[in-house]
């Protein structure tokens, strides 16, 4: 970092600033403009343009050679006030830095500065159906025929996949039986013949996420991204990026919903309804617990940048159980049948709420299930014996 | 704070937690709970580790710590429960003391309880007040009552909340019960109908509530900080049994439903230190009010959080667990003995919560 690297505080203090000074609040009044991808497009390029995008990558590959916690610091800022978050952001958090890092300088040229400003918008072509938690029994698979690979397959849960216009994918590129050690690191382009997107519609009604189809899908071979059969480490550089910054992220959109939640609650009891004020306190406690986590995690990023660590599967656990704790006091006090207000007013309310609680719900699966967090903090924190 | 002075507050807590270790194992601390769960002569040896004095003003020659600087001595406590009304003399004698107007009404060296009706969980357990020149009322969970030789006692009296050092012997002073709750503190009911004559009013005046809620505040931190100790030393103990303990030719450390259990501890006791640190942080610039809300998130993670670890450590280590003799006993009644005192989850949090609903 350069020496004279502004504190993370006063770097939150001019992102306020410039925010306040760049009419996005107008931009984004209505309900309908958070969803308008044109608008949103344009934010993320005014973000860019601010300088508040990648400040926490090295200066040789496009950042600005800040912490990660000077980048959180935005996001958290954005969350604070309410604003939607960059389209990219995928791209941004989670892809951004492993094509950056492990991509020839052509490749950079070619990819970073379009990612960064929302030309191009980024999706990570991790899992499968076959290949959830399991990520290194993937199938889809890419065969080099002279310059070019041949990839077919399918993966599944891609965040944004129907917008993105390049995909960070996975591809096996030896025997299956290779599991990790014959996967590489593929950019494939969307447009490219062959690809066919499928939103899903979820529980909660929206389509977050896309199956995403491979035909005989064409891609050339300066697509690769690293070395060959190397793509196992990139994706772990990808993921070890991915949850540190996550969580911090999250903990402030959690804060925000907590402030609305209350406001909602106190709606209730001046219509009369009652709260239960132990299961409030408690979450309360919870996510207090969770900054003092994230401060520790901050602390992480810091000191060991894109390291790895068990540690991150404690953040989740964590971060999970306030989520879920939170969302279902907000399903059990604002749901529908007992959110205030009167008509259509309550059934906005409740549906909000009960859209909230059932995302929280998905808290404990994506991104590895509690249940293989719990496996990874057995084995690599507590030092037990792979389980049978 | 500066890195400094954290190194010393780290230094102040191994120094003491090494006096601990060498002079209290669980075994000798088993010995001292089959009697009277007081032993002399160790805490002559903790008042020259200067526990006693951690809180004690540098004016009054302690070493001026706050309750904040202090949890990591507290917390090795935890991890090597020590007998005796320790809570009682180290944090509340201090700092009541150093609200008094003339902390020399306290004799230092006095062994004294602390006799606060709000201790329970529900308050209307015990009610203490002073009128018409009179002591009454009784309060529960008095930590050593037969052992001490005075009884610091909140009270409720015409000019605010006030707090008398009552002798031990004085007339009018009852004990019931002499509970060996937890291994090291016996527990009971103390009733006064006291002369005021008989008592000192030590703090007084307008600022008496003021000061016996900041001794609140200072007694739920430390509490939170002994049961995040001891939470840890559980799950070390279940972590290293399950990695010997045998069953069908294997440790039981590889079974996948033993490690989920496992892993679901840890991230117990990780959420409880997280969560610690950060009240921590957050009391050091709090008003009153504030930090009121601070200690009771504290102590209400305690109480869940501590609660889970200790049952899951039982889970672990299935029937030798259940026996007397094992050591998961010490560190599961402490957790319990932890509890309710001063307020369980549902009772802090319920409060927590009404806080935020009454802001506007």
């Amino acid at each position: 970092m350069a020496a004279e690297a502004p504190s993370v505080d006063a770097y939150r203090a001019l992102f306020r600033e410039w925010l306040a000074a760049s009419g996005v609040y107008e931009t984004f009044a209505g309900e309908a403009a958070k969803t308008d991808e044109a608008k949103l497009r344009a934010w993320q390029r005014s973000l860019y343009d601010g300088g508040w995008i990648a400040v926490h990558w090295p200066v040789e590959i496009g950042g600005r050679g800040l912490s990660s916690l000077h980048q959180t610091a935005v996001w958290e800022e954005i969350a604070f006030a309410r604003l939607p978050q960059p389209p990219g952001l995928i791209g941004l958090e989670v892809v951004g830095g492993t094509v950056a890092r492990y991509g020839t300088p052509e490749q950079r040229e070619r990819w970073v500065a379009r990612l960064l400003a929302g030309d191009d918008l980024w999706c990570q072509g991790f899992s499968e159906p076959e290949a959830g938690s399991d990520l290194a029994s993937l199938r889809t698979k890419a065969t080099l025929e002279g310059d070019s690979f041949v990839v077919s397959g399918q993966k599944i849960w891609t965040t944004m996949g129907d917008q993105a216009e390049w995909c960070a994918a996975l591809v096996r590129t030896d025997t299956p039986e290779s599991r990790h050690r014959g996967i590489s690191y593929l950019a494939i382009e969307m447009a490219s013949p062959g690809v066919t997107v499928r939103p899903t519609e979820t529980l909660t009604g929206d389509t977050e996420f896309s199956e995403v189809f491979f035909d005989d899908v064409v891609v050339p071979k300066d697509n690769l991204i690293g070395d060959l059969n190397t793509g196992w480490k990139l994706a772990m550089d990808t993921l070890a990026n991915e949850r540190g910054g996550y969580l911090l992220r999250r903990r402030a959109e959690l804060e925000v919903m907590f402030d609305d939640i209350l406001s909602d609650a106190k709606a209730r009891i001046a219509e009369g309804g009652d709260i239960d004020e132990p299961a409030l306190g408690w979450c309360r406690v919870l996510l207090d617990a969770l900054a003092g986590q994230a401060r520790k995690t901050g602390r992480r990023m810091v000191d060991e940048p894109g390291v790895p660590s068990a540690m991150d599967s404690a953040d989740k656990l964590l971060l999970t159980r306030a989520e879920q704790a939170l969302l279902a006091f907000a399903q059990d006090t604002l749901g529908f049948g007992r959110a205030p207000g009167s008509g259509g007013d309550a059934l906005k309310t409740a549906a909000r709420w009960q859209e909230a609680y059932l995302y929280s719900r998905a808290g404990s699966i994506y991104s590895g299930t509690r249940q293989i967090q719990r496996s990874i903090i057995a084995e690599r924190v507590l030092g037990l014996p792979r389980s049978r | 704070m500066t890195m400094q002075a954290l190194d010393e507050r780290a230094e102040l807590a191994r120094a003491i937690a090494e006096v601990v270790a060498a002079e209290m194992p669980l075994t000798r601390l088993r010995e001292v709970a089959e009697k009277t769960s007081f032993d002399r002569g160790f805490w002559d040896t903790l008042v020259e580790s200067g526990l006693l004095s951690v809180l004690v003003p540098e004016s009054l020659g302690g070493l001026g710590l706050t309750i904040q600087d202090a949890t990591g001595i507290f917390y090795e406590l935890g991890r090597n429960p020590v007998p005796g009304p320790v809570l009682d003399n180290a944090v509340a004698a201090p700092l009541l003391r150093a609200a008094a107007s003339d902390p020399g009404l306290l004799d230092e060296t006095a062994v004294v309880a602390f006799v606060d009706p709000a201790a329970t969980t529900w308050s209307s357990a015990g009610a203490t007040s002073a009128a018409d020149g009179r002591l009454t009322g009784r309060a529960e969970l008095v930590r050593s009552p037969s052992t001490v030789d005075a009884f610091l006692v909140v009270a409720a009296g015409v000019g605010g909340t006030s707090v008398f050092v009552v002798p031990g012997d004085a007339a009018g002073v009852r004990v019931e019960g002499d509970h060996p709750l937890e291994f090291g503190a016996r527990y009971g009911t103390v009733s006064f109908d006291v002369a005021i004559s008989d008592a000192t009013e030590l703090v007084a005046g307008p600022g008496g509530a003021a000061a016996v809620e900041a001794t609140r505040t200072a007694l739920r931190l430390a509490m939170a900080a002994e049961v995040a100790g001891a939470g840890k030393v559980l799950l070390d103990l279940s972590t290293a049994y399950a990695l010997v303990r045998s069953q069908f030719g294997q440790t039981i450390a590889s079974f996948q439903g033993l490690q989920q259990i496992l892993a679901e501890t840890y991230e117990y006791s990780s959420a409880l230190d997280s969560l610690l640190e950060w009240c921590v942080d957050e009391l050091a610039s709090a008003d009153p009010a504030t930090a009121s809300q601070i200690g009771s998130k504290a102590k209400a993670g305690a109480a869940e959080f501590g609660r889970l670890i200790a049952e899951n450590a039982l889970q672990v280590h299935g029937g030798i667990g259940f026996t007397a003799e094992h050591d998961v006993n010490v560190f599961y009644k402490l957790i319990l003995a932890r509890e309710a005192h001063y307020g369980d989850k549902r009772s802090l949090a319920g409060a927590i919560g009404r806080g935020l609903l009454s802001t506007p």
